[in-house]
């Protein structure tokens, strides 16, 4: 099967006072339709940026370069025209803080039509129509009544609710969510990854979701690609992720998960050290400082993402030797 | 809603009240009186005279005196210009002053807004330096040097306009006889708008700039929206928040004080009303202007609190 996206050697970069800052380095990932792949590093890794560079959204400093292929169009070569006709339609972006994502000075009927009358020409009533349609299998009471408020008067949760409804109006191909529950309360999260659970069910668009929460990929996704300092160091079924990681980076964040079965006191095994600094970065392998097996051959020469079987991938020299 | 407008309406009377006996009294301390530049008359002339205007009495009785008069909506008569009172005056004077002033700040906020959002499109761009370099220029350039030079240029050299007379003349009212009767307020107009379009344009640049970065411009145009759509829909609304607070206090001010540009233009409005009453002592005539000044600021700032509410819903007014 096509993949809905490739993205072919992006590379990500920030021009700031002090230098280009490298954000995003030649990532190569493809995603298939109907697929959920999981990203996953901590702040900083790169992993919001790989796609709103992906979508056009990068802040004014920022650029993209590399290819990013959707449904056999590079992105990056389209002009502002060309892409809009994509963004919103076939793909759509969920952001992160709902609060402020939204129009304040917008009722939310408004904000969820405008996309309909934009890509799909409908009249405003049609759209009013569909809009209902998406709100009520989001799961937004007394939509009606909700449809003329502003977003002001909506909780953290039905904001996030509306933003979901905001991206699946068109029924897009791919849909991308940044870090879609990191500000809700836990019981409000749950709920909206039981909406992306049903939504995986019944929709044919694939989903990227963008997280630092190993909890909610291994509820949700078919695929992970780990991402350490803008690269990816592994990419595996998620089964296998969370069987037998394989990069020292991926084995640590599992073994920073709290886990039930450990007695409360326990401590929890952090990562030692800190992510190195995206200005300057190392020429070897970006983790080698803070990993606990580092040789000589790791500080000096980046590892490549290697292929270990068919569906995994990891950058490390260690496996190699092993 | 309206609760609030009642709510402001019914503060703005101690208001007033706080304005009116603070200025009378900062009016009278003021050394010198009305009669003083007339060295010449008698003293018994002059005290007739005070007395006519009960400047004899104790300043308490007068202040009790003009307050009575105020309640009444009365604002007495002018000590400089004989047989007219306050309110004849200013029935004269804010006409004029209303037809440039707003004329001016109209015309100052159209062009102060479009430049300040195409400056904040082009943020560090060479449209945005220029649009910028022009407003600093626009602001640094005072109206007594702007104005006597628009004179110069419009007027004397190039005879297109007339000069500080409310008469049509000039050669563009020869050329185009429709537009006649507009001719003496273009040259005005223009000196009093252009340092407006300059802080307009700045204020407007600013605050898009910061609307730009937020998160729901992101959100607008993942939607794939236009950017004419983001601009104007999403952005604008909130990007014309200050300006708005800024607008309300300069029409007041700009209505009622345009006293550089309506001397240098010889213009009689309620700027020359003012400086003349406050150079003759005119106590009447200053403490009326001082009052239809400052109804103007207080109407003005409601009006910029109720579109507030209109602008950002999270503002509900009467909250």
């Amino acid at each position: 099967m096509n993949p809905v996206l490739t993205l072919d050697h992006l590379n990500v970069s920030f021009a700031t006072n002090n230098g280009e800052v490298s954000a995003v380095s030649d990532l190569s990932l493809s995603i298939t339709p109907g697929e959920c792949v999981g990203i996953v590093g901590e702040s900083g890794s790169g992993k919001s940026q790989t796609f709103l560079g992906a979508m056009g959204l990068l802040a004014n400093n920022g650029t993209a370069t590399g290819r990013v292929v959707f449904q056999g169009q590079d992105l990056l070569t389209l002009d502002r025209a060309a892409l809009n006709k994509i963004r919103g339609d076939r793909m759509a972006m969920i952001f992160q803080d709902a609060g402020t994502s939204l129009t304040p000075h917008m009722r939310i009927g408004d904000q969820l039509i405008e996309v309909l009358t934009t890509h799909k020409g409908h009249s405003r009533q049609a759209a009013r129509q569909r809009v209902l349609e998406v709100m009520e299998s989001m799961r937004i009471p007394e939509i009606e009544k909700r449809l003329t408020q502003y977003p002001h008067e909506f909780s953290g949760g039905m904001r996030q609710r509306v933003m979901i409804a905001m991206a699946l109006v068109c029924e897009p191909d791919l849909l991308i969510a940044d870090e879609p529950t990191t500000a809700l309360d836990v019981t409000v999260q749950a709920q909206i990854l039981n909406l992306f659970r049903a939504l995986k069910r019944h929709t044919k668009s694939a989903i990227v979701l963008i997280t630092h929460d190993l909890g909610v990929v291994a509820g949700l996704c078919d695929r992970v690609a780990v991402m350490y300092a803008g690269r990816i160091v592994e990419e595996a079924p998620v089964a296998d992720i969370f069987a037998a990681p394989k990069h020292p980076y991926t084995q640590g964040l599992l073994k920073c998960m709290p886990r039930l079965d450990q007695l409360l006191d326990a401590e929890l095994d952090a990562i030692p050290g800190q992510p190195p600094n995206l200005q300057n970065l190392p020429n070897g392998c970006a983790f080698a400082e803070r990993c606990v097996n580092a040789n000589t051959r790791c500080h000096n020469e980046r590892p490549a993402l290697r292929e270990l079987s068919s569906a995994r991938r990891a950058a490390c020299h260690l496996l190699e030797a092993a | 809603m309206l609760s609030f407008a009642l709510k402001r309406l019914a503060i703005a009377a101690p208001t007033l009240f706080i304005i009116v006996s603070l200025s009378f009294f900062l009016m009278h301390t003021a050394p010198g009186g009305p009669f003083d530049a007339e060295a010449n008359l008698e003293p018994q002339i002059i005290a007739n005279l005070k007395a006519a205007y009960d400047l004899d009495k104790p300043l308490f009785q007068q202040y009790l005196i003009y307050l009575g008069k105020v309640a009444q909506g009365e604002f007495g008569p002018s000590i400089r210009y004989q047989d007219r009172s306050v309110t004849q005056l200013i029935a004269t004077g804010l006409p004029v002053s209303l037809r440039i002033g707003l004329s001016a700040i109209f015309i100052a906020a159209m062009i102060g807004i479009s430049l300040g959002i195409t400056a904040a499109l082009n943020q560090n761009k060479t449209t945005d330096y220029v649009v910028m370099g022009v407003a600093m220029t626009g602001i640094a350039v005072p109206s007594f040097v702007l104005a006597p030079l628009m004179t110069l240029i419009f007027g004397v050299i190039l005879k297109l306009l007339p000069i500080a007379t409310l008469e049509p003349g000039g050669s563009l009212a020869r050329t185009f006889p429709a537009i006649a009767p507009l001719t003496p307020y273009i040259l005005p107009i223009i000196a009093l708008a252009i340092p407006q379009v300059a802080i307009i344009s700045r204020l407007t640049r600013g605050a898009m700039i910061e609307v730009l970065r937020q998160n729901y411009i992101r959100t607008a145009r993942a939607k794939g929206l236009a950017e004419r759509r983001v601009v104007w829909r999403h952005a604008l609304q909130a990007g014309l928040l200050p300006v708005v607070s800024y607008l309300g206090p300069a029409i007041a001010g700009i209505v009622t004080g345009a006293v550089v540009v309506e001397t240098i233009f010889q213009l009689p409005g309620m700027g020359r009303f003012f400086v003349q009453g406050a150079i003759n002592r005119d106590y009447p005539l200053v403490l009326g202007i001082v009052i239809i000044f400052a109804t103007a600021v207080i109407a003005m700032n409601l009006i910029v609190d109720l579109l507030y509410g209109v602008l950002d819903p999270k503002v509900k007014a009467g909250d």
